[in-house]
This record gives structure tokens, sequence and C-alpha cells, in this order.
């Protein structure tokens, strides 16, 4: 009986312990969601836009990718990747695609994935449809 | 059989049928209520309690009223701990059941002019969950058992 005391208490302390990180992310992201803003700018002498991603949670999300997926009205799709590596917080992503870029898409993706804390696999999708 | 020996199967049904209820509760409402807790903090567009079963619920309840009766009665032999282990699988199979094999799914959320999908890896919760409350709660009852009887 002891024993099975002593590993629940452990366990539950464990439990709080390893579910830390994800609360501080959690409530941080409620907060602060991840800020994506679109402007329409020059990309090396083309017409394009540029994506300014701010991340501002305390809790680091380690081997972060973001990407921007474009889907055509012919079926096919292109990935550009916005980011890769960990993200921190207040830390500021910029990147211009081309214009031509999103002739014919008819639906664009953004996708972040990584590991909250180094601990948890995360894959957080904004599917947008254009027209 | 004497007065004290039906006393005694009293108290121990009544005991048992206790701590059933007090399992279904943990594992049937707390747990998943838990878990659509964090669902739902990430978005209000997810009801707090959407409990997965509905009959199931009688037949889980039943199962570790059951379960935990007939092991407090059969104290003493060797079907005490097998059916405290018993009761304790159960657990881990509604846990296992709800949990998606430790991934948590939200979505889609309507957002402004988009739909918003996320995956969670939730398997270390799982892992330390299985490791410390699920794996002693089998284990334990044959160390007692085997303690007791070697004395």
């Amino acid at each position: 009986m002891k024993l099975g005391i002593l590993a629940t208490v452990a366990g539950l302390i464990l439990l709080g312990l390893a579910a830390y990180p994800l609360y501080g992310f959690v409530t941080g992201f409620l907060k602060n969601p991840l800020n994506i803003t679109e402007t329409q700018t020059n990309c090396n002498g083309t017409i394009g836009i540029l994506f300014n991603i701010k991340y501002n949670n305390e809790v680091e999300v380690d081997n972060a990718t973001i990407d921007l997926k474009l889907i055509y009205s012919n079926g096919k799709s292109v990935n550009n990747i916005l980011f890769s590596g960990n993200l921190f917080q207040n830390e500021t992503v910029y990147k211009c695609i081309p214009a031509y870029y999103f002739e014919n898409a008819v639906q664009y993706e953004f996708s972040i994935t990584g590991k909250i804390g180094g601990l948890y696999n995360f894959n957080l999708t904004e599917v947008n449809k254009i027209g | 059989m004497d007065k004290e020996k039906i006393y005694w199967i009293v108290k121990q049904v009544f005991l048992g049928i206790l701590e059933g209820i007090f399992y279904s509760i943990i594992y049937v409402y707390f747990l998943p209520y838990l878990l659509t807790l964090l669902s739902s903090s990430l978005s209000s567009q997810i009801p707090l309690l959407a409990l997965p079963f509905s009959s199931e619920i009688y037949i889980y309840i039943g199962l570790f009223v059951g379960l935990d009766v007939v092991a407090r009665i059969m104290k003493g032999t060797i079907y005490n701990p097998l059916l405290r282990a018993s009761s304790s699988l159960l657990g881990l199979l509604i846990v296992l059941s709800y949990f998606n094999g430790g991934v948590l799914s939200v979505g889609p959320i309507s957002t402004n002019g988009g739909q918003v999908y996320m995956t969670l890896d939730l398997s270390l919760i799982l892992l330390i969950y299985v490791a410390f409350i699920i794996a002693p709660g089998i284990i334990i009852p044959f160390i007692e058992y085997f303690v007791e009887n070697k004395r």
C-alpha cells in the first residue's frame, strides 16, 4: 500500500513537471497568438508579399519550421519554408514571397511544426481559401 | 456462517462498491474532463466536456465495482492481486481509448477567414502515467500478496 502511494505521488510530481512547459505554452499562446502580418513590397526587383511573423511565447519551440503551402487550381502545390530553427521569445521572421507565386492559387496553408520545450511534438495548420 | 463473517463480507462489499465508484469517477469522468479542458482552452469552439462514452459508462462502472468487490472478498487468495491488476488494466484501456495513443487532435477551429487544425503529441504524459500510476497498480498487488504469504 505504502509503495503504491509512493509511486502515485512520484508519478503525479513527474506529471506536473512534464506538463509545466505545455501549460506555459498554451497560456502564452492564448495571451499572444502567433502574429503574422502580410505587406505588399518589392522582393529583389519583383512585386512580392513580405511575411512578418512574431513569436511571443516564453516557452521555446525546438526544431521549428514555418511553412507556407500554396495549392493551385490545377491541383499542384508548392511549399515555401519561411523559417527553420529554434523559436525563442520575441523571435521575428521576415520572408518575402514573389507575388507570381500566388497566381492561380486557390488555397494557402500556414503550418508550424516543432517540439514545445523540447518535449511535445505539435503541428498547427491554418487553412485559408482564396477568392 | 457466524455473524462476524457476515459483517466482514457486508463491509468488504460496501468498501468495494465505494472503491469501484471512486475509480469510475477518476477514469470515466475526471481524466476525460482534464483532457477536454486542455482542448477547450485552445479554442472556445470545443465544448468543455464531451464524454467519449454513453452506454459504455454503465459497463465500465459495473466492471470497476464488480472487480473491486470480488477482489476484497477474495483477500488472501491469488485472485485478489489478479482482480486488482485487472482493475488497473481496465483503467489503462479506458485512458488509451480516449487518449488516441497519446495524440490530441483539435480542429477545425474557424478563425478570421480560415480554419485551424492542431495536433499535439502527449505521449510523454501517457508514458509517465503508465510507468508511475498504472504499472505499480498492476505489480504492487502481487508483491503485497507474496510478501504476506511468505510470513
